[in-house]
């Protein structure tokens, strides 16, 4: 039988999407793919805004969606903008490397 | 002219000459400045200026003399101690005043030909300027400070134009030591100028003489004879002569102005101002006399021996100074300046004459390579013939009357014999060298290197002339004159007749049996031409002597001690900074390095977060979220 989708599966759903996009921050090297992971974290809010907002029947939730996706498309056109001047004087985009912050 | 009167003016005879002195050296180099074409503008100008002062000179010693009393005296201001300070016109400042102007004026003139070919004339003729006015303040200054301003002034103008070649060592040399000796005999002089103003209160001539009244004899004596010192270095009177001779190193110009006619008369001028001491201290006087003969005998005896035409001149000068301060010591002032009057003229005509001899054979200044020069140059025979026969006293020339005068007056003092004995001898003495000279430069065979010899132009030949008038006039000053002594008169005469007669024979008819002479005599020729060793004596003992000891001397002390001084304050800084980098570099550079150090020891664990991974700061940002997190789950 089919068990109807409830809250709780979006929201274990969303946990699972902020874990894996977390977990994509702190261990993949390259950038590129962290700025995936950040764009996975986002999404991972996004659900959870729209399921909320869906459960109590508001349309403010949904809103913020797009405005959350609106946020992150900036942000992204402004990271990978960063991420090609970064390569053109650093030759890298590997995160390790890039570690001019050290005292 | 009545009523009228430009004596107020009278500061302009020193002063013209001093503004031409300052031209010279303000100007002179832009004027003439290329040593190829030398410019004759400073002679001009110089000569002009000199003229004017001269012009000057003559109106305001005329005026002067017309005046009740006879002088004139303009007062400025205090200047120091010295009281009132000005210019003072009577008859004695006027005579000399005359003398410089009138002398200065021919020989600047003759210097403009004389000197035409040597560069920076301007150093020359600013130098002869500034001579005269600096005489002209000496003569008259109201006051012992102004005098010696003046003094001191003809030293340094002295020097200047000794060494005015001063590309030559001895030049250079002979300037020096003119400047040395004469400042050693100035300090004398200070001295004595500095007693008169303690004890009178001013230096003023009238303060000091009404002051002197009252001294006591020791004091008069004392100031007299530091006065005398000093006249004696200025006036090359023995054992201070010895700068004059080596002063013919400078220009026969400067020889004939300053180191025959007027400078070296500054002592007699001295005397003659201060007669009012000097009449009041027997002692002294007496000293001044014995000076004076000793020095008028030795001078005129090494002249004897000389053979450089210049150095018989400055020795024959010497001489006739020492004449002038035998009757200042016997107290015959008149007679002294009578003879200092004539002596001008005929010496300054002298020297032009043998510059003008000189300037024909090039520089040529030995009378061994001199010899029947009367042929071709007859104006310098006929004035150098007068200015011979005035020095040897010959009846009826300027210096047979006042030498006369002298002689005369020595009886009046006490064993005047003496005197008169060695100054009849000296003057036989002095008709020797004299026409030892002419005989030997006029007559004869020629000897000079250089044929054919031209005579000296106008410029140099006008001004002889008219000292030459001098020669034979200047002594006919008939209220000086006494012919009450007639016996003496008759005496000198024959003696300047049997000296020029004992030259002739000796220089001239006969002089193959000189060398024979010569030789039976050398100790006493040898003992001439070495000039009495006096200079010698000098080199010896005081040269190489005092002074060589006393610098080696000094040379120690500044070793020992100055040397250790400077020495010993290194050695003490260098201890105690010694203790000062102990102290920087322990304790104040371990305080800094401490501090830095405990910020660096205190920031370590907080550092090693600083790794500059970014994944590190978003696992810090995560670990610390799920922290919190974590903490309000479970409260």
């Amino acid at each position: 039988m089919l068990h109807a989708i409830s809250p709780i599966h979006y929201l274990v759903l969303s946990a699972l999407l902020l874990v894996i996009g977390t977990v994509g921050v702190l261990l993949r090297r390259n950038i590129v793919v962290i700025l995936m992971s950040i764009e996975l974290i986002l999404n991972a809010v996004n659900i959870n805004l729209a399921a909320f907002s869906r459960m109590h029947a508001q349309i403010q939730g949904q809103i913020f969606v797009l405005t959350v996706m609106a946020v992150a498309v900036a942000e992204a056109a402004v990271g990978l903008a960063v991420l090609i001047a970064l390569f053109r004087n650093r030759g890298t985009v590997i995160a390790d490397d890039l570690d001019l912050l050290k005292w | 002219m009545v009523g009228t009167t430009i004596l107020p003016a009278i500061w302009l005879a020193p002063g013209l000459p001093l503004l031409g002195a300052a031209l010279m050296l303000f100007f002179g180099r832009a004027i003439d400045h290329d040593p190829d074409q030398p410019s004759r503008v400073p002679g001009i100008v110089c000569s002009t200026l000199v003229a004017l002062s001269f012009l000057v000179a003559a109106i305001c010693a005329w005026q002067a003399l017309m005046l009740p009393g006879h002088r004139f005296e303009i007062r400025g201001g205090t200047w120091f101690a010295g009281g009132e300070w000005g210019l003072l016109l009577d008859p004695l400042s006027a005579e000399l005043m005359l003398l410089i102007a009138g002398i200065g004026t021919l020989i600047h003139i003759y210097s403009t030909v004389y000197m035409s070919h040597d560069a920076a004339l301007y150093r020359f003729f600013g130098g002869l300027n500034f001579f005269v006015a600096m005489m002209q303040i000496l003569v008259l200054a109201n006051n012992y400070l102004l005098l010696f301003a003046g003094w001191e002034g003809v030293g340094f103008a002295s020097y200047l134009l000794i060494g005015f070649h001063y590309g030559r060592w001895q030049a250079g040399v002979a300037g020096m030591k003119a400047f040395i000796i004469n400042r050693a005999a100035d300090a004398a002089m200070v001295l004595g100028i500095l007693f008169l103003m303690l004890k009178a209160g001013t230096a003023h001539y009238g303060g000091v003489a009404s002051s002197a009244a009252h001294w006591s004899d020791t004091s008069i004596t004392l100031a007299a004879s530091f006065l005398l010192v000093g006249a004696m270095g200025k006036s090359a009177q023995f054992p201070l002569h010895i700068w004059l001779p080596d002063a013919m190193e400078g220009p026969t110009p400067v020889s004939a102005l300053i180191h025959s006619a007027t400078m070296v008369c500054a002592g007699v001028y001295l005397i003659a101002r201060s007669s009012f001491l000097f009449s009041q201290a027997p002692e002294v006087s007496l000293a001044t006399a014995i000076i004076g003969t000793i020095t008028a005998l030795v001078a005129a005896s090494i002249a004897l021996a000389e053979n450089d035409i210049k150095r018989v001149l400055a020795y024959s000068t010497i001489s006739q100074i020492g004449f002038m301060f035998v009757a200042l010591g016997v107290g015959a002032y008149r007679a002294a300046l009578f003879h200092l009057f004539t002596h001008a003229f005929f010496k300054s005509l002298l020297f032009l004459g043998a510059g003008s001899l000189i300037h024909a054979l090039d520089g040529e200044q030995n009378l061994k390579h001199m010899g029947g020069l009367r042929r071709e140059m007859p104006a310098t025979f006929r004035v150098m013939w007068i200015a011979s026969m005035a020095l040897a006293a010959v009846p009826g020339f300027a210096g047979f009357f006042s030498k006369d005068a002298i002689l005369g007056e020595t009886l009046n003092a006490p064993n005047g014999w003496v005197f008169l004995i060695v100054g009849l001898f000296t003057s036989l003495l002095t008709a020797i060298y004299a026409w030892r000279l002419m005989f030997l430069a006029f007559y004869g065979e020629a000897r000079q290197s250089r044929d054919p010899v031209h005579e000296s132009p106008a410029v140099m030949t006008v001004p002889m002339y008219v000292l030459s008038a001098f020669c034979v006039l200047g002594g006919w000053v008939l209220p000086l004159i006494d012919w009450s002594a007639w016996p003496l008169m008759i005496a000198s005469g024959v003696i300047a007749a049997c000296g020029i007669w004992l030259a002739w024979r000796y220089y001239l008819v006969v002089p193959d049996r000189r060398a024979a002479l010569d030789r039976r005599f050398s100790p006493i020729v040898d003992f001439l031409r070495n000039r009495w060793y006096i200079d010698a004596l000098y080199e010896e003992q005081i040269l190489n002597g005092t002074i060589l000891r006393t610098a080696s001397g000094a040379a120690r002390a500044d070793e020992r001690i100055i040397d250790e001084t400077v020495n010993g304050a290194a050695w003490l800084a260098r201890q105690i900074s010694r203790v000062f980098r102990w102290f920087d570099r322990w304790i104040l550079d371990g305080l800094v390095r401490s501090s830095s150090g405990a910020v660096g020891f205190l920031s370590a664990p907080v550092r090693s977060l600083q790794t500059g991974f970014l994944q590190t700061y978003a696992f810090l940002f995560v670990a610390g979220l799920l922290a919190a997190l974590g903490y309000y789950l479970t409260r």
